[in-house]
């Protein structure tokens, strides 16, 4: 495929300071922190998606071929990611007050949500509006300024940001940046106050570092080698049509896509028939002619899969059910089934991120666990299993960012669930209100007053202590002092009080009423 | 007490890591009764071993039992909390359905980060080693602890005791200093939990960034005060001089610079000095309760910052400034007009030395505060509202404290730590669970026939199919919430408990009534008591329930049930 040169230039790389001075500039105006702009630029977000609907597919189509159902599920996302926060702004924002104690019961204490200030999203290429509008949600609702840097690498979709985000966003809270590495290094040397990248684990380190000299607080959302388990006790063809429509989508190039597979020993060949039978279902038997069969961002990547796919086949005891044929021209790889890979093969090195699928045989969950627990944590782990104590064995003895049963890439849906990896998967969480927390700064106010009751109790701790004596209960008694009582702890649980109190309280308010107004005209 | 503790020798420390994987690996650490075990052990420790915590701190630092109170107080609450909601916490909770995920489970999961170190300071070496690892068992990870070296008899003291008390497979102390430390930052661990300077954070987070390791930093920094003309003048000096004092000046949300409003620096200068002597007399290094320096090179940085403020002219010292290097004493200082770009304004002062800065209002304290790096905490005392809500408006700090100092220790509930300089995440209560969990997001799907049929939509080549993006995009897509529909929303979350308590009535009525009828009846041929007794209770019941249906507006009287404004 063409890459006609996009007809934006690189951001000046002497600008990118000024650009950020003039965010953090603009922040301390406050102007941000209204949550009635913080919805109004959502609302503009939401808008411009569902407006520039053909824009966005057809960017995606120049720079990742992809179908109509993958924008879909690419950029629509969003929109409802946007819709879902502007439902809970709110809420999520509002203070949360403290528990009174005796010491502070006239204070007004409580836990205020706040922006951090300018904050830095670095896009992937994979999902170049996704990674990019997605964090942006998140930090818009949270108040804050932002920088945006897409991927250079997806060329189409950079361009079309750079041209889209100064006219929908208040171009003083909003910027976005382009260009290359020399960009983004130029960018890691500036003071955010977060930084937010998506990507892989190399550049996540060196983000790591150069935040770390500024001491940064960083979101990294990296990739990994997500593994999938298939027990024994499932429908053979449910799970190869998932599995095969999850890992080719967009052409593997998904950062939650399933990377490897463990297959218990005794449903392998149904299931090696099944997912051959799967791809030609879905794409047809000559993916390279079929519209909706995806392709690889560009000829690096091709050849990188290429490589490992040669290294793979070279050895005499992998097992091509389907697949082995590449373009590098066309940046096209057909989808690839092996099996009976072994856990040192090329396939079993690095994130495969393309349509390559490595089948591991293995004796049972116990070795699957085994396996995974060997490996960095992932992103994702996929389990396929009818038994629910297999299911609960697997995902109570392994760690990942999160966790499908049965199916793939769904959590992307469910909006209130952190999305996220853990260890080498990355850090920190977004979607919904993990987002919000990601970019806000939890704030504990205290607000005391200096009268004379609240300084008669301060008193208490006031040095010389010497000339007066010094109780310990009665300092316990006023910091709240607690012990942890199982009776009141079984009883916060299963005795809801307030709601009892409110219906007995009503209940004998209205009886006197009754009594007294009885025969009255009101109750008549 | 004689510190016997040798250092770690660093061919362990990875060894000692290891065994902590072994232990996580087991899941023993993940069960809740594990967690309440040790949290219990911890607590009772605290609470047996009081006079020994307060032997060693007395000896470290010459903390008075006062602040110790108030520390292991705090401490002991925190536990309690954890124990108390520690069920809470890790309940999975569950997602709002979509229309392609209704029949699926969607819950997330709070699960234990697996392998945490905790470094903690010489400041508070007990509470802020032991105030992390509540939060760290209760969170279900295996720990392994870095007391500091230069609180020798804490240090020792915590050496001695946590193996007694503790479940030693899922916890390691690693003894030593900046060689041990190294070391330990170099063997892949699953969470840093580093409580310090920033100097010293910035190697941590740069050390973790090798192995992708997720920190928590809590750092210092100079958090600054503002003191209105309206405020009482001898309260403010009360509480200021109460806060810097405690244990040196070497907390980390010590109020480090002041600005006072330029018409009462003078008063204000003079309050801080009459309070100062009420406190400590004349003499406060022969006040047994005047706290000690950690250790002669700390001592010795503060004397030359000390000396160097006073060699400029325009320094003005109203109290203070002995010092004596080998008993780690330095007087309560107070030095007032101080400039911006004094030494007394380079680094974090931790220590007990007070610089005054005259400023003409709220506005330049703003440009003060902003110009500066994020501090931990930000102190305001006004009796004026509006000066209070500006100065919070316009800048940003970890926490913030009214009229007071430090208070937000007192209260549990409330996110503990700095932002920027100041550090990152935050701890105590259920934030410091939080910090320590890793929420896993999980969603169990079927692979039953419905299930299926709705995945079919997403499969190619249907998918993109013009009906198949027509559903999914109903599906997906979300409208966006009119102004109308986020009014009703919070209506009705208002409403809906209040509703729930009628319905419970109505039930109740209904209940009422057909017992009646039915005690009325078997009351006549066979005499039943019980039942009598019920329908009695039910009919008041029933009574008051139909008084309350009758009724108009009860929204706003169950408000006011409800205590709610």
């Amino acid at each position: 495929m063409q890459h006609d040169q996009a007809q934006h230039r690189p951001t000046d790389l002497d600008e990118i300071p000024k650009i950020v001075e003039s965010l953090h500039a603009h922040f301390n105006t406050n102007k941000t922190k209204p949550i009635e702009w913080r919805r109004e630029q959502l609302n503009k977000l939401y808008s411009f998606i569902i407006d520039q609907e053909s824009l966005l597919a057809e960017a995606l189509y120049k720079d990742l071929r992809k179908d109509a159902s993958s924008i879909m599920a690419d950029i629509m996302i969003v929109s409802r990611e946007a819709a879902h926060t502007i439902e809970h702004l709110e809420e999520w924002t509002a203070p949360q007050a403290s528990h009174k104690t005796l010491f502070t019961m006239f204070d007004n204490n409580q836990t205020l949500t706040e922006p951090l200030g300018v904050v830095c999203i670095i896009g992937a290429w994979n999902y170049p509006i996704q990674l990019v509008l997605g964090p942006m949600v998140a930090a818009l609702a949270a108040g804050n300024c932002i920088l945006l840097k897409p991927s250079e690498i997806s060329t189409h979709c950079e361009a079309l940001l750079a041209e889209w985000v100064p006219r929908i966003f208040d171009t003083d809270a909003v910027k976005i940046v382009t260009g290359g590495i020399s960009c983004s290094t130029v960018l890691l040397q500036q003071k955010f106050d977060h930084i937010f990248y998506t990507g892989n684990g190399n550049v996540g380190r060196i983000i790591m570092q150069a935040a770390a000299k500024n001491l940064t607080p960083i979101t990294l959302e990296l990739g990994g080698k997500c593994p999938t388990y298939v027990d024994d006790a499932v429908n053979v063809d449910v799970v190869a049509k998932r599995l095969v429509w999850a890992k080719l989508l967009n052409a593997g190039q998904t950062c939650l896509a399933p990377d490897y597979v463990l297959v218990h020993k005794a449903v392998m060949p149904q299931l090696l028939a099944a997912v051959k039978k799967a791809i030609s279902e879905l794409y047809g038997l000559d993916t390279k002619n079929t519209a909706h069969y995806g392709r690889i961002i560009n000829k690096n990547h091709t050849q990188r899969l290429a490589a490992v796919l040669e290294r793979q086949l070279a050895l005499s005891h992998s097992n091509v059910i389907t697949g082995g044929e590449y373009d590098i021209d066309s940046h096209y790889v057909a989808p690839l089934v092996v099996a009976q890979v072994r856990e040192t093969d090329p396939l079993m090195e690095d994130e495969i991120f393309g349509p390559l699928l490595p089948i591991l045989e293995v004796e049972n969950e116990d070795e699957a666990i085994r396996i995974i627990n060997k490996r960095d944590h992932p992103l994702c782990l996929y389990i396929n299993s009818d038994d629910k104590a297999v299911v609960r064995k697997i995902v109570g003895s392994t760690r990942s960012g999160t966790v499908s049963i049965n199916d793939y890439l769904v959590n992307m849906i469910v909006s209130d669930l952190p999305f996220g990896g853990v260890g080498a998967s990355g850090m920190g969480k977004y979607h919904g209100k993990s987002g919000i927390l990601t970019f806000s700064n939890q704030r504990a106010m205290v607000w005391r007053k200096s009268d004379m009751l609240s300084e008669k109790i301060h008193e208490l701790v006031y040095p010389p202590f010497g000339l007066k004596p010094l109780p310990f209960a009665l300092v316990n008694y006023f910091t709240g002092y607690r012990k942890p009582s199982d009776f009141k702890l079984a009883f916060n649980r299963y005795v809801p009080v307030r709601f009892i109190l409110g219906v007995v309280v009503v209940g004998l308010v209205f009886e006197i009423g009754r009594r007294v107004g009885r025969g009255g005209p009101f109750f008549a | 007490m004689t510190v016997s503790s040798t250092a770690t020798p660093l061919t362990e420390i990875e060894a000692a890591v290891a065994q902590l994987r072994v232990t996580f690996g087991t899941n023993k650490t993940k069960a809740i009764s594990w967690r309440k075990q040790q949290l219990r052990q911890l607590y009772a420790f605290i609470r047996d071993q009081y006079p020994l915590i307060e032997a060693a701190l007395k000896k470290d630092l010459n903390r008075n039992p006062a602040d110790t109170q108030l520390e292991l107080v705090i401490l002991l609450n925190e536990v309690a909390d954890a124990i108390e909601h520690l069920e809470e916490w890790m309940k999975p909770t569950a997602s709002a359905p979509t229309l392609l995920t209704f029949l699926d489970t969607a819950v997330t999961r709070r699960e234990p980060l697996g392998v945490v170190c905790i470094i903690a300071p010489f400041n508070f070496p007990v509470q802020l080693l032991l105030g992390p690892l509540i939060a760290a068992i209760a969170a279900g990870n295996c720990v392994v602890l870095k007391p500091s070296e230069m609180a020798t008899a804490s240090e020792a003291l915590l050496i001695e005791w946590l193996p007694k008390i503790l479940d030693m497979d899922a916890f390691r102390i690693i003894v030593g200093g900046v060689k041990e430390t190294t070391r330990l930052l170099e063997v892949k661990l699953d969470h840093i939990f580093y409580t310090g300077s920033t100097s010293v954070g910035k190697i941590v987070m740069a050390a973790a960034a090798k192995q992708l390791t997720p920190v928590v930093l809590e750092l210092g920094g100079k958090s600054p005060v503002y003191i209105h003309k309206d405020v009482d003048i001898e309260v403010a000096a009360r509480r200021m001089c109460w806060a810097k004092t405690m244990n040196c000046g070497q907390v980390c949300i010590a109020p480090d610079y002041v600005m006072v409003h330029q018409d009462i620096v003078a008063p204000f200068a003079a309050a801080l000095r009459k309070v100062l002597l009420e406190f400590y007399t004349e003499d406060a290094k022969k006040s047994t309760e005047y706290p000690r320096m950690i250790n002669q090179a700390h001592t010795k940085r503060l004397v030359n910052v000390l000396d160097r403020q006073l060699a400029l002219k325009h320094s003005e010292l109203v109290i203070g400034g002995d010092h004596d290097v080998s008993d780690r004493y330095i007087a309560p200082t107070v030095v007032s007009n101080v400039k911006v770009s004094d030494p007394l304004m380079e680094d974090e002062i931790f220590g007990p030395l007070i610089g005054i800065l005259s400023v003409t209002g709220e506005d330049e304290a703003i440009e003060i505060i902003q110009s500066r790096d994020r501090p931990l905490a930000l102190y305001v005392s006004a009796k004026d509202t509006r000066v209070v809500n500006k100065i919070l408006d316009n800048t940003i700090s970890g926490v913030s404290v009214v009229n007071d100092y430090v208070f937000n220790m007192v209260l549990g509930d409330m996110p503990f730590g700095g932002v920027g300089s100041s550090g990152m995440g935050a701890y105590h209560g259920h934030s410091g669970f939080l910090a320590f969990t890793h929420q896993r997001g999980m969603v169990w799907r079927g692979t039953d026939f419905l299930t299926e049929t709705v995945h079919k939509f997403m499969y190619p080549p249907f998918a993109s199919s013009p009906f198949a993006l027509f559903v999914s995009r109903v599906a997906v897509v979300k409208p966006l919430p009119s102004e109308f529909g986020l009014l009703l929303r919070k209506v009705v979350k208002r409403v809906a408990p209040i509703l729930g308590q009628f319905a419970l009535l109505a039930v109740a009525f209904y209940v009422g009534r057909s017992f009646q009828a039915g005690a009325g009846v078997a009351s006549k041929s066979t005499p039943v008591l019980g039942s009598a007794f019920a329908g009695k209770v039910f009919q008041i019941v029933s009574n008051a329930t139909e008084s309350v249906l009758r009724s108009g507006s009860f929204v706003g009287l169950m408000d006011l049930v409800r205590g709610k404004k």
